[in-house]
């Protein structure tokens, strides 16, 4: 405890010399200046350690008794901390980076987006961008509400959000709005319609009358069946028409693409530029501005940098600028057809969607350099559309 | 006079008068209140200062282990104390 008390306050040994020098340790403890490990080493020499901090009073009453006083050694960390006295870099440098860190940590360095499920992370963080919290935004001067209703009004899938500010890192958790599902009102006169034309194959008829049975041709908006329903005793009674139509429909499509094609070619020439971005300023590590290459890729790549985990607001982002040269090439033909192939059918799902394809006819044309793949297809799908019933008024 | 009160009242001499007391432990050890001094000091010999006495203490290695203006403490190897008037 006293040595961890003396190396807090500093010790020093010196040496008193004069006649009698048991006199100045009289004169020491008269002014309560404690001392140790006090050595003589000669008639009028002695050595001893006292507190560093009463060195200056000790000194001054052993020379005022007619003793010379030599420092003999110091120690302590008073003494240690006196060496950079004059080092005022040294001295003031670890206040700046203390006080620099204390500022900085009222900043956003970090931001974490959770709960999102369909809308991408960078769709978000790209609405709090527009709404003014990104990296290297005042923490405090984030408001909840503003922030959300911005963000809420430009994503009309987000039902909700909410961004928890802790340090420099914000947590940003977000939840979706579900879609409502289609309530069908029963109550209301429908009929079901064609939704597209074709030959009707099978029909499972839930409410209302069929008009049309299985092997009869129906064109776009025809009634199948209907909700009007006749009776002898009522006249005539309107319900909500249902009902599965699956009818064989046939399509035609095609896709084009030109054989020949202008391809890249690198030269092997690359320039790479360096910038540092410190929170949201940009310093460029480089001077000229300007590329002086005509056809050019660019390639950027940011790697923010961080001391084990934690993640600092600084990044470097490198600019690979690659030459190339265009060069004029021919599509090999199986690949065209391969590529429009996938294309088009592609394109014929979306078109029926839960349907069934039945049969598939390709058939390929070439003309003036341009490869054309029309696909005929048979396909069996649900045509069935329920459209309100127009009730005559009478 | 302290030491005459001291006799008369059967009270201990440094209670009244400020005089001297020497605690003696473990033969090694010498812790002396109410000193007026350091007269001489060398790993042989220490003189104190007891007002009207000198205590003087000889011995081998001995040490200062502890002063303030009331008490000193003494160790080493202590062969003979003596009390000069």
């Amino acid at each position: 405890m006293q040595k961890g008390f003396s190396i807090i306050t500093g010790i020093v040994r010196i040496r008193i010399t004069g006649r009698k020098p048991e006199r100045a340790l009289n004169r020491l403890t008269e002014e309560d200046i404690k001392f140790g490990k006090l050595k003589k080493l000669s008639e009028n020499t002695i050595e001893l350690t006292i507190n560093g901090m009463k060195y200056p009073a000790a000194e001054a009453l052993c020379r005022s008794a007619g003793f010379e006083v030599t420092l003999i050694s110091k120690s302590g960390i008073p003494f240690f901390l006196r060496r950079f006295k004059k080092r005022y870099v040294l001295f003031f440098a670890p206040i700046i980076c203390v006080a620099a860190a204390f500022y900085l940590s009222f900043f956003i360095w970090e931001l974490e987006v959770s709960g999102n499920e369909t809308i991408s992370k960078g769709e978000i963080l790209a609405a709090l961008e527009e709404a003014g919290v990104g990296i290297g935004t005042f923490g405090m001067g984030i408001d909840q509400e503003i922030t959300r209703s911005l963000v809420l009004s430009d994503i009309n899938k987000l039902s909700w959000l909410t961004v928890n500010v802790s340090g420099c890192r914000a947590r940003v958790i977000v939840r979706e709005r579900i879609d409502r599902p289609e309530i069908i009102d029963e109550g209301l006169p429908s009929e079901v319609r064609s939704g597209k034309t074709g030959i009707i194959e099978k029909m499972n008829v839930y409410m209302g009358k069929a008009l049309v049975e299985a092997g009869d041709t129906v064109v776009l908006g025809q009634t199948i069946i209907t909700g009007a329903l006749d009776s002898r005793s009522s006249g005539t009674r309107h319900v909500h028409a249902m009902g599965d139509v699956y009818a064989r429909t046939w399509y035609e499509i095609s896709a084009s693409m030109p054989l020949e094609y202008t391809a890249k070619r690198y030269t092997g020439k690359n320039i790479e530029k360096k910038s540092l971005i410190i929170g949201n300023i940009r310093l460029n590590l480089y001077f000229n501005a300007g590329i002086s290459m005509v056809n050019y890729d660019k390639i950027t790549t940011t790697q923010r940098m961080k001391i084990g985990g934690f993640l600092l607001p600084v990044s470097v982002e490198k600019s690979v600028y690659r030459e190339y040269e265009e060069i004029p090439c021919m599509t090999d033909a199986a690949y065209a057809e391969a590529a429009l192939k996938k294309r088009l059918l592609a394109r014929l799902n979306e078109i029926i969607a839960d349907g069934e394809l039945r049969m598939t006819r390709y058939e390929v044309t070439k003309e003036n350099g341009i490869f054309t793949l029309t696909l005929s297809a048979e396909c069996l799908e649900q045509i069935g559309v329920v459209s309100p019933l127009q009730i005559p008024t009478s | 006079m302290a030491k005459k009160a001291a006799d008369i009242f059967d009270l201990p001499g440094e209670a009244i008068g400020g005089l001297p007391s020497l605690e003696i432990s473990g033969l090694g050890r010498i812790r002396i209140e109410n000193h007026k001094g350091l007269l001489t000091y060398s790993e042989e010999l220490v003189e104190v200062s007891g007002g009207k006495a000198v205590i003087k203490i000889s011995g081998s290695s001995l040490d200062i282990r502890a002063m303030t203006a009331d008490l000193l403490i003494i160790s080493g190897e202590i062969f003979k104390i003596e009390f000069i008037y």
